[in-house]
This record gives structure tokens, sequence and C-alpha cells, in this order.
């Protein structure tokens, strides 16, 4: 290895550290990058464009709740030194929206301004934001705005999808037509025109959209449904049949294309084969529905967790005891939650609150350490000496047996 | 509201205009809904709850039965909440009779459907409850005895929609009884955003779903829990909240459609004997156009485009259309909600009830929907949707609907948070009117002014014999004949297609009299087709009149349209 490891105590400079850091990102080794970095930061911290680049590569090469929450810090010292940084904004907007930070997220952008090419960005950024927390009409405001300034394809597809969920189809259309003239090769606006003109029973011309659709991104499952769909929708289901079967072959579980499959199977006569086909999609369809349900529901709690996190890591306790106990009403049986909570109160000095936090975490998990030691800690701060004797012991057992030691 | 009708139809060119009066006031129908909640949004409130518009004590006007929601934990009610059954007076008002009839059920209602289900010529009323749902016997004197016990029909899950039909020709109304999910008081969640603290009512998705109850009715006033051995037991997928029967498959036996909140919907075929096989995904219900399921909420059928079968209409969430699936023959349905022109006006609306029905009496199927969002604080949400919606009705025009709602007078002005609907004739002057019930709000009567003026009509009120006396499930095919026409002559190619329902919409049931305009023809063919099969042809019967119709022995009685 040419460099060191920055824990080893190498007593670089900053600089270098951060040059170091900027040589692993040129050889994609951005995991090990971020070390260096976090050193860099830690003895220059008036160095944005570490932070920047500490906060880009906790957000691209590592999703786990505690990298984008000190990516959000990143970037939050990194906006800090570059007030006017376009790019900057945009970074922190997406950190932001990864652990629902909506609010913060429109307050931030509503803060700045800029021209060009940056400010539809950045109006695409406040237009998702906006549908996020509901506000279509504001959304479209921004959009409608946006390409006054002179906004393209981007725009316009946004656009069409806000002007769908308003009701207004005709005005959808429109805004996905634009999008695809300005742009022919924008696959998501061609689906998304293709899906629109069948829905509305213009299927000669979603035919001819969604071949096109195939013809950009032949290797795209969707396309290909969408396109046998339309086909279907127009009375030709032998026509359809090939192209639910391509799709089937690139995406071998894409549900509604094996359901679209076996209504044109019924239409052309084959029953035993549409039999077959629609029990399978059934099968799929539940177990994709209970994961889809399971998944919405972990990703609600772990966006609320994130947030109680954020707030506590910035010292705001109050709030982020708050925040985990709602998060708590949406998930009673989260141990890792109630962890946080016990967090949020022993920094609330809270200790009583905090035992019982992290007394029902241990309940939940069994087998997680570091809610032992948190739980001695509270133990011996309410004078139970040996119960907080009981809990280091476990904490050390626990620690023993872990993987990896 | 005047009996002149025929001279009215003739030799104008121009119908004259249709509207709905909100008449609730003037008719002394002040029931006022109360989901008794408190803040928690507990999620049965809001659910809402039904009506049934039937005539409970035979005088010949139709009485209507508000269901009422009832306290939950913690809530304080200023006054005993019960359900409200007011008898019609036959002129133009109504009287609050629920404790003298001992109809005044206190349980957390849901749902109401009425019907004769002992054959002894009074009709019966079954109520649907969150918690344990009630059977009462017309006693024939006034009043009504629960016998929920004795029958053993009192399941006790959150119980929404139900239906009788006759579903194994013994002659004896048998019971459907969808349910909804295995929400609990003790099982409440908090649903909603956290990150801006606000608590909304849960998604079907956060409980698991109920198996719907089939009551065998074993012709000596009890029943019996059939559903696991008729096969309609889908507790998996079961999120059951509207329902009603038809012969979907045209083969002479009594298939039922279920409306399911977030899981596909079921269509349960018949196999003749009283057992079912589900065919929804084949025949195309089931799903959207996309594969997906949706929040099917109420439902209603009826041959909306004159071909013989029966179509289905189901209600459903915003941003998903109602769904509107022709019935193409061969088991096979399609969904024509787009290209009949349903979908886009009813794109950020939240249907519930639903009710085919003639209000212009132009011999063919318009269409309600009562509106109103699930989500009390969705405008802190989303600023696409509102809370209290307009109600829609859809005229039939052939190839498409047009949505008239907002030409129709004062009774489709107020926005309101709508659940249950119900038709019927409540003036007896030749036009349906509407009842609409509205989540912790007061109930609307939507008289129909005009549509006796705008086409003429025909009322058949069938009993049966060997037939279920209610006639549930019989079917009627109606040829219109056009003024001094004899048969042979008819106005239309094909005949007009109607089945007596009981049960439909949203946990509600309608006047079981069908009502059939003729448009401009003065005169009707009738074919009737009862439970068990007995097929009956009357000649021509005048129109513009109501006919009492006994299996095999024809027209008992009949009576001209009512001045009030």
């Amino acid at each position: 290895m040419l460099l060191p490891h920055p824990a080893l105590g190498s007593g670089q400079e900053p600089g270098v550290l951060y040059a170091q850091a900027l040589t692993l990102t040129r050889l994609e080794r951005f995991r090990e990058a971020i070390p260096y970095l976090e050193k860099a930061v830690a003895a220059d911290p008036g160095n944005a464009d570490a932070w920047m680049l500490l906060g880009r590569l906790l957000t691209q090469h590592d999703g786990r709740l505690e990298a984008i929450l000190r990516a959000t810090e990143a970037f939050e010292q990194a906006l800090e030194q570059r007030p006017d940084s376009v790019e900057i904004h945009l970074r922190l907007t997406r950190a932001y929206r990864r652990i629902g930070l909506y609010e913060e997220a429109l307050e931030l952008l509503d803060g700045f301004a800029t021209a060009g090419s940056m400010a539809f960005s950045l109006a695409l950024a406040r237009a998702q934001i906006q549908m996020q927390v509901g506000s279509y009409h504001g959304a479209r405001a921004t959009l409608r705005h946006a390409i006054t300034e002179g906004a393209g394809a981007l725009t316009y597809y946004q656009l069409g999808i806000v002007e769908r969920n308003l009701g207004d189809l005709d005005a959808a259309r429109a805004a996905l037509e634009t999008a695809n003239r300005l742009r022919p090769r924008l696959i998501e606006a061609i689906l998304e025109l293709g899906s629109l003109l069948i829905t509305r029973q213009e299927f000669a011309t979603a035919t001819e959209t969604l071949r096109r659709a195939v013809e950009v991104a032949p290797e795209n499952a969707g396309a290909h449904n969408l396109l046998g769909l339309a086909r279907l929708r127009a009375g030709d289901a032998s026509g359809a049949v090939p192209y639910f079967e391509r799709a089937l072959a690139l995406e071998p579980t894409l549900a509604n294309a094996i359901y679209n499959l076996a209504l044109a199977l019924r239409d052309l006569g084959r029953m035993e084969r549409s039999r077959a086909t629609m029990d399978r999609f059934a099968v799929l369809n539940e177990q994709q529905e209970t994961d889809e349900i399971a998944e919405n529901r972990s990703t609600e709690v772990a966006i609320v967790n994130g947030r109680g996190l954020y707030y506590y890591r910035r010292g705001e306790s109050e709030r982020a005891r708050e925040i985990f106990e709602r998060a708590l009403e949406l998930s009673p049986e989260d141990g890792l939650v109630h962890f946080n909570l016990g967090l949020a109160h022993v920094a609330l000095d809270n200790h009583v609150q905090a035992a019982a936090a992290f007394e029902r975490a241990i309940e939940i998990n069994p087998t997680r350490p570091d809610a032992y030691a948190a739980l001695a800690i509270e133990y011996r701060a309410l004078g139970r000496e040996e119960d907080a004797a009981r809990m280091e012991a476990r904490y050390q057992e626990l620690r023993r047996d872990a993987p990896g030691r | 509201m005047t009996g002149s009708t025929a001279s009215a139809v003739a030799g104008t060119t121009q119908p004259p205009r249709v509207t709905f009066a909100r008449a609730s006031e003037n008719a002394g129908l002040h029931f006022d809904h109360v989901h008794g909640g408190t803040g928690q949004r507990y999620m049965v409130e809001t659910m809402g709850a039904g009506v049934s518009v039937a005539d409970l004590d035979g005088d010949g006007w139709l009485d209507v039965y508000f269901v009422q929601s009832a306290a939950t934990p913690g809530f304080q009610s200023p006054q005993a909440l019960h359900n409200v059954f007011y008898r019609n007076l036959g002129n133009g008002t109504f009287a609050a009779a629920s404790r003298i009839s001992r109809l005044d059920d206190p349980g957390y209602g849901m749902g109401a459907v009425a019907a004769d289900y002992d054959n002894d010529g009074f009709t019966d009323l079954y109520v649907t409850n969150f918690g344990a749902n009630r059977l009462y016997r017309n006693n024939g004197d006034g009043t009504f005895s629960d016998v929920t016990g004795k029958a053993g029909v009192g399941d006790e899950g959150w119980g929404t929609s139900a239906a009788w039909a006759d579903i194994d020709d013994d002659g004896n109304l048998d019971l459907y009884v969808a349910n909804y999910v295995d929400f609990a008081w003790d099982n409440h969640k908090f649903c909603g955003s956290v990150q801006r603290d606000l608590r909304a009512y849960c998604h079907p998705d956060v409980y698991g779903g109920v198996a719907d109850v089939l009551y065998r009715n074993q012709g000596d006033g009890t029943f019996a829990d059939v559903a696991a051995a008729a096969g309609v037991a889908n507790a998996r997928e079961g999120k059951g909240l509207g329902v009603v029967f038809g012969d979907y498959d045209n083969d002479g036996d009594l298939d039922t459609y279920v409306a399911n909140d977030s899981t596909r919907n079921f269509l349960y075929l018949n196999q003749g004997d009283g057992t079912f096989f589900d065919n929804a995904l084949l025949a195309g219900v089931g799903y959207n156009q996309d594969g997906k399921a949706e929040a099917g909420m109420g439902t209603d059928s009826a041959d909306f485009d004159g071909d013989g079968r029966l179509d289905v209409v189901v209600t459903n969430l915003d941003l998903q259309t109602n769904t509107l699936y022709q019935n193409l023959g061969q088991g096979i349905f399609s969904d024509v909600t787009f290209a009949k022109g349903l979908a886009e006006p009813s794109l950020l609306y939240v249907g519930f009830g639903t009710n085919w029905f003639d209000y212009d009496n132009d011999a063919d199927f318009d269409l309600f929907v009562a509106n109103g969002h699930i989500i009390d604080n969705v405008e802190s949400f989303r600023d696409n949707v509102t809370y209290a919606q307009p109600n829609h009705l859809y005229r039939n025009e052939g190839a498409v609907f047009q949505e008239v709602h907002e030409a129709m007078g004062p009774g489709f002005e107020p926005l309101k948070v709508s659940r249950g609907s119900s038709i019927g004739d409540l003036d007896n002057d030749g036009d349906i009117d509407l009842i609409v019930t509205n989540n912790n709000q007061t109930a609307d009567y939507l008289r129909n002014d005009g549509g006796n003026l705008a086409g003429h009509w025909i009322q058949l009120r069938l009993v049966g014999r060997t037939a279920n006396r209610t006639a549930a499930g019989a079917r009627v095919l109606v040829t219109p004949l056009p003024d001094g026409s004899t048969p042979g002559t008819a106005a239309r190619e094909l005949p007009i297609v109607v089945e007596v329902k009981a049960g439909s919409s949203y946990c509600s049931s309608s006047d079981l009299q069908l009502h059939i305009g003729l448009g401009t023809a003065t005169a009707a063919l009738l074919t009737i087709r009862w439970p068990g099969g007995r097929v009956e042809r009357l000649g021509r019967l005048v129109g513009n009149r109501a006919y009492v119709l006994h299996e095999a022995r024809g027209v008992i009685a009949q009576r001209g349209p009512t001045s009030q």
C-alpha cells in the first residue's frame, strides 16, 4: 500500500491527507478514501473540498444510515464555507431528503437563488420535494416557472407527472410530449407518455411511442411490457404476446407482464396456459405485495429514525426524543429506535427513562452489546451497582463472542 | 312531482330538465351521523355507514333506515347513538320510529340490507356492525324482533356490506356478509406522518384481511355459515367493503362480486349448487388494467350497454379512478373506464356508494357515485385533493358517460364526505330519488324532480311463490313498446335487462322494486326469469304505472304515480 492508514496516526498534514484521499478516489478505492477525508477535515475544518468529497463518498458508496447522517453533516460544513455553491445545495438537499428532512430541504432551496442550468436543477429538486410533501400545486408552479426561464426536457417530464397527479391528463400529455420532443431518448419520459396514452385508450399513438421506447432501451423489460399492453388493449392479443414474453425473458419476475400475458392468452383462447400463467402471477404478486408493504413500513421507520438521529447529533436532544417516540408509534417493536430513544434520554439526563428504553431495546434484541453497555452506565447513574455490573459482564460476553473477533 | 308524464313526453323535442332537490330538511329526514371519534383516528371512524331504502312497514311507501356509528373509546356523546328508522308518511314527510319499531340498534353500525328472509310477506333487516351483526325480523305490526341469536347470524367481525340472495335456489334467501380488516380498539396503530406530527387514518395494508361470511338459510329461521364449504372464505385477500349479486355469466344462478379495499376483488361464480369458484383473475375484474389491486369501496352491477350481460362498477381511491368492467361474455370483462369517459372525472375523488339507475327515464342506466375522502386531514398531506367532495352523476349517452352533476341542481351542490347511497322512488312519482349518507355529517335526500317528465317508466314489485318471496335474483327483460305499437314492434332491438338486488353500493341496500325507464315508449313487454328458473312472459303493460307481479299469477295490483 502506498498510503499509511490515518488511524495509524501518521501525523500527516491535512493537505496531504486530502491529496491522498483524492488519489484513492481517482483509483476508485472510494471506501478507503473516507478515513483520510475524516482525518483531513478533523485537522482542517475549513477545507470545503474535503467536506464535499467526504459527503459525496459517504452518500454514493456507503448507503448506511450512519453514513448518510455523516454526509449531511459534511455537506452542511461545506456549505458554511461556500454558501454560494449550487452543487453543495443540491447535494445537501438530496441528503436531507434521504433522512426525511423535507421541510429543511425546502427551506434550504427557498433561501437560495441562482441562474442558468443549475437553477433548473434546483427547480427540479424543489419540485420533487414539493411532491414528496404533497404540494402538487407548488410543484407545478415551480416547474412552470423553470420552463418560462428555459428549462428543458427533464422539467417537462417532471411536470407531466405533476399534472397527472393533479388530474389534468391533457396537460400531462402535453408536457410529456414536449419532453419527448426535446429529448427523444429520455426513456423515463417515453415510458410515462406511453403509459398515459394506453390509459387514455390511444393505442395507435401509444404503440408508436413505445416502439421508440424499445428501440432506445431494448433491455428495458418495462418498455416491452407496455408495448405489449398497448397491443393487447387495442385487441391484438397475438401481437402482444411476444412483447410480454420478451419482457419476462429480461425480467422474469415482472408481475404485471405475467398478468398481461395471462390475459392475452385468455383472449386467444389458450385457457390452460392462461390459467397457469395467472396462477404464477397470483403467487408472485402476493409475495411482492407483502414485501412491498413490509419495505414501505420499514423505510418509513428508518427515515424517521434517521431524522431523530440527525437532531440528536446536532445536540437537539429534546427534539430527537420526540421524534424517536413517534417512530415507536409506527413501529413499537423496533429495538434500534428504543436504543436511540435511550440515547436521547441520556442526553437529557432522564436516567430512569433512558434505562427503560435500553431495557426494552435489549428485550427486543438481546444480542446488542452497546445496549448492555449503555444500560450499565444508566444503572450506575441510578445507584444500581449490582445490575450495572451484570450488564457490563453481559456486554463483555457479547463483545467476546462477536463475529470477527 | 306530477303524474302527467305521458303528455309531457309526447311531442317534445327537448326533454324536460331533471334536477335533484335537497329535500331532507322539508321531509323531516334529520339524520346526523356521528362517527364517535376523539382525535385518535380509529380506522373505523372514517368508514362511515350506509342506509337501506325499503318499504319496511308494507304501506307502499319507501322508508329509510339510517345506520349510525357509536362511541370510540373516550368519546362522550351528548345523546344516545343508535340507528334511525324513518317511516315514510306518504305525504312527502318522514317520522322517526326507531324505538317503537325496535330498530334502534346501538352497535357501531356499518350497513343495512332489507329482504324478506323468512318468506312471511314482511321485509326484514340485517344490520352489519363493527362488532356483532344483527338480524331484525319484521313482526308485521310495525315492530321488529332481534332474532340474531336464534338465526345464528351474529358474526362479530367488522361487517360492512351484506347482500341477500338465494344461492342454491331452494326458495330461501341466503346472506353474504363482507368483512373488512382485523382492526380492533386494542390493536389501533399509529399511521400518518411522524415527521410532521400528523396522525391519519390507517391504510388497510396495516391490518390483516378477514374472511367473508356466507350464511345458508336453512328454511327454519336458522342459518349456517357455509363460507368455507362454498369457497368464499378468503381471509388472506378479503378486505371486503362492497358486495353485489347478479348472474354475471348468464347461466341462471346468482354469482357475487366483492369489492376489496387494497386487495384484489372477487368474482365468485356460482357452480349451480351454491358453491362458488373465484374467476376474478381470468375474468379481468380482480385488478386494474396494470395488474394492481385497487381500493374497492362500493360496487353495483347493471347492463349499462344493453347487451344482455351485467356489467360491474367499483368505486376506488383517488388517482385510481372508479372502474367500469364491461361484460364481454364468455367469462371475460374489459376495463372500459377511460373509454367510457368515467376515469378522468373521478381521478381526484374517493368513491364509496354507487348506484346504477335511470334518473331521466330514457331507458338506459346512468351512474351515481358518492364521494368523500378517507383522510380527514388529507389537505395537510396533499394539495391535490379535498376531504369533502362533490357527488357525481354520469349520464349514459350510449358511447360514453357524460358528467352531469353540476347541472343537477341543489342536491348535488354540497361538498360532503359521502359514504353510503341508496335509490328508490321515495315519493312514488315515477322517478328515482337518492339517499346519501355522509360521514360525521347529516344525510341527504336528493329528490328527483322532473325525471318523470323526461321519459316514461314502469315499476315492478315482484313477489316469489316457489322462488324466494323477495324475488331477489329475479331477472326481467323489459321490451319497451312505442305508443300504439303491438308486440313485435319494439322500440329497441334488445330488451332492457334488470335484476332484483338485495344489497349493493356501499354498506347499503336499495328498493327491491324494479324501476325501468322506457324513454318515449309507453308500454312494455316483460319476460321474467324467477329464481329457480321459471320463466313467465307478460303481454303489454302500460307505462307510467307501478305493478305488483306474483310468480305464476301475473299482475295482481297496479297504481299510477302519486302527486304529493
